[in-house]
């Protein structure tokens, strides 16, 4: 009986913790234009993305031919314009339309009018750094890795990387293997060894970012990392590890960070919320130019 | 003068007699008295004439005083305490005839005063004490003892009152604190029927907690961090037991606790916002007495006597909840009903322990100790068949937190005039939290294996100090604190994560903590705090105090030495019935805390500054006026100012990795802050209903160049109205109701906005949506608003007595959330909000008896 009665009780008390579901206005509901443009030197033919946000109530909204999307190159007085790719299903994707080279050194603007549809005119600057230099100090041999569920090959990896840019010491590294097929295999960082405050490990992305005036001073980067499968029967193109390099500027530092411990925190009441990063006024996304340097090390 | 003495006589029904030539004749007299003690009224009018009364047998009887003709002066000083236990009284009000000159006892029930020689007539009071009039020849140094005994509870007068004496005599009279109704724990309505004096603190004016009594005590807008909380003078850092449901201090074995508000005296130094001063009882010196007791929630133990009669005892106190067992079989239950294997426990547990000797005729020596630890575990281990395979996931999520406190303290008379206080102490403060996920395969088939994760995180401080602290009394118009005291404080805070994964081996034993532990990099981070200060208690007037004071901080971190000033300044004027009171000080604290929840929850990250890291300082300044009528209690008005500097927290880096060679202090966010409102209190203290009002408006903002953009954004504790309306009412002799209902606005909290991007996850190819947080803090959780009612029946005994507590927690079931939750529909692409709510109507019990 009295065994029956605290079960009640307690069964009572767990069940009375209760939720309610709550109507949310917040402050500024406007839709607002989503930009993710990220140029790389050399690229032929750069494409943005541009869409809006969504709310409970309003799908996306793609803005038209009539929108304005221009991109200035240093003080130049003609822009460079973009236009949407009749090409794919995408209604977010503008390709240049002029040729627009992107060079280490130039600043670039960007500004897009969305007042066809409503949009509040929105621009954001970018500087593309000069690329920094990646040196990897020791890759291991892959060792095999065999549960019931799943085989993987791991890695242990060291490297440093020089900066050459008087302003930006940040970095977007993406360890990839090429398969026969000449399709890239990202590999998974499992696990950062030394100056985790100087790298993040990205959520939404492959790689990794690194604020190189983080890394502790004997400047190595060290990490396990690993591909899902045995390395012997991976069906490798050649024997390498390849490095793909970004030098970026502090703008894609700050917003992939952001967008990394947003996709982490899962929107969980028991994390600090992250104020998204955006070097747009008046919008979200991001805007960004800079190089690309590849690597590659021989796999033992 | 004869003519009005002759009026009196017959007025009250009282034989005054006098000798003529002692009256003086041309001494004329214009007075209006009403409702006034006849003692009173003649005391007035033989003031300046060198007389003084006695009482003869059943008639007043007005002489010359002889004394009062000396300039020559004399030493008073004493022990007051509790006639039947023998227990000091602290801040028991001294005063003399006149009300012109008085004093408080110190911590340790010690008291003196210097007057002139004469014949006085000197009052003794203690809340909860009937008082004591004592008629004293003060014509050399002397030694006088008191004992008051307790009030009676049964007995139908007066119990209570905010102040017993009109005139202020102590520095918590001219400052913004608050001397916690000890007496009254119980009838504050104890949650699930434990008292408690956090609980006891935050139903002050200008104090309030995080989310529905988690997550800690914030003062006048300060951070949780930024309260001094002392227990018999060692400093505590996690005070909680479940979260901030309770605190760790037994109410059983508390004698007495103040609350500092506002810019506090300056021998307390080293956080920003406010002091809690509690003190514990030393056991009774002359009988065995014990208490037990049993609620809800949890039961206690407590049993205190003397080692010798009059010279030494003990006090030992036990708390444990008792709920633990039942969660245990419960969820068992519900895991076996789900397939699954595993239990979930909770329980909270802490020992207090003291014993005292007297060392000569002056001298006390105390050695205590408290031990207390929080603990909850769920283990979980789901069995699923796959094919051939027999799987076994095991889920394994631990944490405990808790203190050791161990001090020795000696104090001593030195004089008439001095005494000193002398404290060694040893606090160990730890939060460890364990996780680990394992997963064991078996299979004929194929190779079985085990592969696991598992990780360790530690938060753990270790003070070693020492306090000296002297108490100088020259005369009646000062008293002087001075003093120095030092902490050596160790830091380490320490995360390790391990996985591996193996072929099956029968001998791999499951991971436990202490393997993780034990490969911990032992990161200490150290640091070493120096203070030393003084002030002075004025007496200007009869009703004027200042208190000022300069406490000189010096915190050596690294290579770098900090020195902190920090003046006090309290003051205080006013009449037998109006008191204003301001004060300003500055304040520093060489301790950070970094929190990684957005909730309040007090799981912290304790940091020493560093070489790169300044302290934290803050500057308060408060301004009140306060009106007190005899036959009703008091009203205030009262507002505060607060800037602070230095402050620190999580930035936009998220949690960061503490290590020799991290940088981590690169990424700490260093910041601003302010807080300023007005208290408005009425008390209602006098008869068989007690009535107390509070309702605060204040503002608390922060500012950090790194986040929000740079822009001010409202703190955590910002609760913009904040009211508390609490009735106790004494029905007959025996038989306590209270009612006690608080308001405040909803906390501030961040939300996404309404507008959200749905994207690709390159690695997963799996949809994911990024909410857009605009900026901190731009939504507020529903105002908070819960009454709670209680009813106390004490009943005596001839072995003892008796208390039973029944009561509703939360009576009308106000649903106040917690939290609020975010849930993401991907195959529609909506977003909904949930608020959650965890403390619901809650019944409260418990049942205690002492001998």
């Amino acid at each position: 009986m009295k065994k029956a009665f605290i079960f009640t009780f307690l069964t009572i008390l767990v069940a009375s913790s209760c939720t309610k579901t709550v109507e949310f206005v917040g402050e500024d509901s406007a839709q607002r234009l989503v930009v993710l443009a990220e140029i790389e030197v050399g690229q032929n033919q750069p494409k943005i993305s541009l869409q809006s946000t969504f709310s409970n109530a309003d799908g996306p909204v793609y803005l038209s031919r009539r929108s304005i999307v221009d991109v200035y190159v240093n003080d130049e007085l003609e822009p460079k314009s973009f236009r949407p790719d009749e090409l794919t299903d995408d209604k977010s994707d503008w390709i240049s339309g002029a040729e627009l080279k992107i060079e280490e050194g130039s600043e670039y603007r960007l500004l897009i009018d969305g007042s066809e549809k409503g949009f509040s005119v929105i621009e954001a600057s970018s500087r593309v750094p000069v690329s920094g230099v990646l040196e990897v100090q020791d890759l291991s041999s892959p060792n095999i890795i065999n549960t019931q569920n799943e085989t993987k090959s791991q890695f242990k990896l060291e490297f440093t990387i020089t900066d050459n840019d008087e302003i930006s010491k940040y970095y977007h590294i993406s360890p990839y293997l090429i398969l026969n097929d000449g399709s890239k295999l990202f590999l998974d960082i499992e696990e950062i060894l030394y100056s985790k405050n100087a790298i993040i490990d990205l959520s939404h992305r492959h790689g990794i970012l690194i604020d190189n005036s983080l890394v502790d001073e004997t400047n190595d980067v060290s990490l396990y990392m690993s591909v899902p499968h045995d390395f012997e029967n991976l069906g490798l193109s050649s024997m390498f590890m390849h490095f793909e390099l970004k030098t970026v500027p502090k703008d894609y530092f700050l917003y992939h960070r952001s967008i990394s411990q947003n996709v982490d925190a899962g929107a969980s009441p028991f994390n600090l919320p992250t104020v998204t990063h955006t070097n747009f006024t008046s919008g979200y996304g991001l805007f960004a130019t800079y190089a690309i340097t590849l690597d590659s090390i021989a796999i033992n | 003068m004869r003519d009005v003495l002759f009026d009196l006589s017959e007025l009250a029904n009282v034989t005054i007699a006098w000798q003529d030539q002692i009256i003086p004749s041309d001494s004329i007299v214009d007075l209006s008295i009403r409702k006034q003690r006849l003692g009173k009224v003649i005391d007035f009018l033989i003031l300046d004439h060198s007389l003084k009364y006695k009482i003869v047998g059943n008639q007043i009887s007005i002489v010359r005083d002889q004394y009062n003709t000396t300039k020559e002066n004399v030493t008073i000083s004493g022990y007051l305490k509790d006639a039947e236990s023998g227990e000091a009284l602290v801040s028991a009000n001294i005063y003399v005839q006149d009300k012109s000159l008085g004093t408080v006892t110190n911590e340790y029930g010690f008291y003196s005063f210097t007057i002139p020689k004469g014949q006085y007539r000197i009052y003794f009071s203690y809340l909860g004490y009937d008082s004591g009039i004592n008629e004293i020849s003060a014509d050399k140094d002397m030694e006088f003892n008191v004992e008051l005994k307790p009030s009676n509870f049964l007995k139908e007068i007066v119990i209570t009152e905010t102040k017993l004496t009109p005139i202020p005599l102590s520095d918590l009279d001219i400052s913004s604190a608050n001397v916690l109704p000890i007496g009254q724990i119980k009838s504050k309505l104890p949650l699930a029927g434990e008292p408690d004096v956090i609980r006891l603190a935050m139903t002050m004016h200008g104090v309030t907690s995080g989310a529905d009594g988690f997550g800690g005590m914030s003062v006048r807008g300060g951070a949780t961090n930024q309260n001094l909380v002392l227990f018999d003078g060692i400093p505590v850092y996690n005070s909680e037991h479940a979260f901030g449901l309770f605190s760790i201090f037994n109410s059983r074995v508390i004698k007495s606790a103040k609350l500092y508000k506002g810019a506090f005296p300056a021998h307390y130094s080293g956080r920003l916002s406010s002091v809690l001063d509690i003190r514990t009882r030393e056991g009774n010196y002359r009988k065995f007495a014990g208490e037990v007791s049993l609620g809800l929630l949890t039961g206690s133990v407590a049993f205190e006597g003397p080692i010798v009669r009059e010279k030494a005892s003990f006090l030992f106190s036990a708390r444990r909840t008792i709920v633990d067992p039942w969660l245990k079989t419960l969820s068992r239950e519900i895991n076996k009903g789900q397939g699954k294997e595993g239990k979930t426990q909770l329980y909270f547990y802490d020992i207090n322990g003291k014993v005292n000797f007297n060392l000569g005729k002056h001298s006390k020596i105390y050695f205590s100790y408290y031990t207390g630890d929080d603990f909850f575990e769920k283990d979980v281990t789901t069995i699923k068949e796959i094919n051939e395979a027999t799987s076994r996931s095991r889920n394994q999520d631990s944490w405990s937190t808790g203190s050791n406190l161990g001090s020795v303290r000696i104090n001593s008379r030195l004089s008439q005039k001095i005494y000193l206080n002398l404290t060694a102490y040893s606090s160990v403060n730890n939060f460890d939290a364990f996780d680990h996920d394992r997963l064991v395969l078996l299979s004929s088939s194929v190779d079985s294996s085990i592969s696991y994760t598992a990780g360790f995180y530690q938060s753990k401080i270790e003070d070693l100090g020492v306090k000296a602290e002297f108490d100088y009394l020259p005369n009646a118009r000062h008293r002087f604190k001075f003093g120095a005291g030092y902490i050596k404080h160790n830091f380490s805070p320490g995360l390790l994560i391990v996985d591996e994964t193996s072929s099956f081996s029968m001998n791999n034993a499951p991971v436990i903590s202490a393997d993780i532990e034990n490969g911990l990099d032992e990161i200490v981070l150290d640091g070493n705090e120096l203070e030393v200060f003084i002030e002075d208690h004025m007496r200007l007037g009869k009703y004027t105090n200042l208190n000022i004071g300069y406490n000189h901080m010096m915190v050596s971190a690294g290579n770098k030495t900090y020195h902190i000033p920090q003046p006090r300044f309290l003051f205080s004027t006013g009449s037998e019935n109006y008191t204003f009171k301001t004060s300003i000080g500055r304040m520093g604290q060489f301790l950070h805390s970094l929190n990684n929840t957005g909730l309040g929850i007090p799981i912290d990250v304790w940091l020493p500054s560093t070489e790169k890291i300044a302290p934290e300082t803050s500057w308060t300044a408060s301004i009140g006026n306060f009106i007190q009528r005899d036959n009703f209690g008091q009203f205030g008005v009262e507002a505060f100012y607060k800037v602070y500097d230095g402050l620190t927290r999580y930035g936009s880096n998220g949690v960061i990795d503490i290590s020799p060679t991290s940088n981590w202090e690169e990424l700490v966010p260093v910041g601003k802050g302010e807080s300023y409102g007005l208290e408005f209190s009425v008390e209602k203290s006098k008869g068989r209903t007690q009535v107390n009002l509070g309702y605060t408006l204040s503002f608390s903002n922060r500012t950090f160049e790194d986040l929000n953009n740079g822009n001010p954004f409202r703190f955590r504790y910002d609760r913009r109205h904040v009211a508390n309306v609490g009735l106790i009412h004494k029905l007959g002799s025996n038989i306590e109701l209270s009612a006690n209902w608080e308001y405040g606005s909803g906390t501030p909290i961040t939300v996404p906005s309404d507008q959200f991007i749905f994207e690709v996850n390159q690695t997963t190819g799996n949809p994911f949506v990024i909410l857009i947080y605009d900026k901190l803090s731009n939504s507020l959780l529903p105002d908070y608003h819960r009454l709670d009612f209680g009813f106390n029946m004490h009943t005596e005994y001839p072995w003892g007595k008796s208390v039973l507590t029944l009561g509703l927690y939360n009576v009308y079931n106000k649903q106040n959330p917690f939290y609020r939750d975010i849930n993401v529909d991907f195959e529609n692409k909506t977003i909904s909000y949930e608020d959650v709510t965890i403390l619901p109507i809650l019944p409260t019990f418990s049942y205690s008896i002492s001998f």
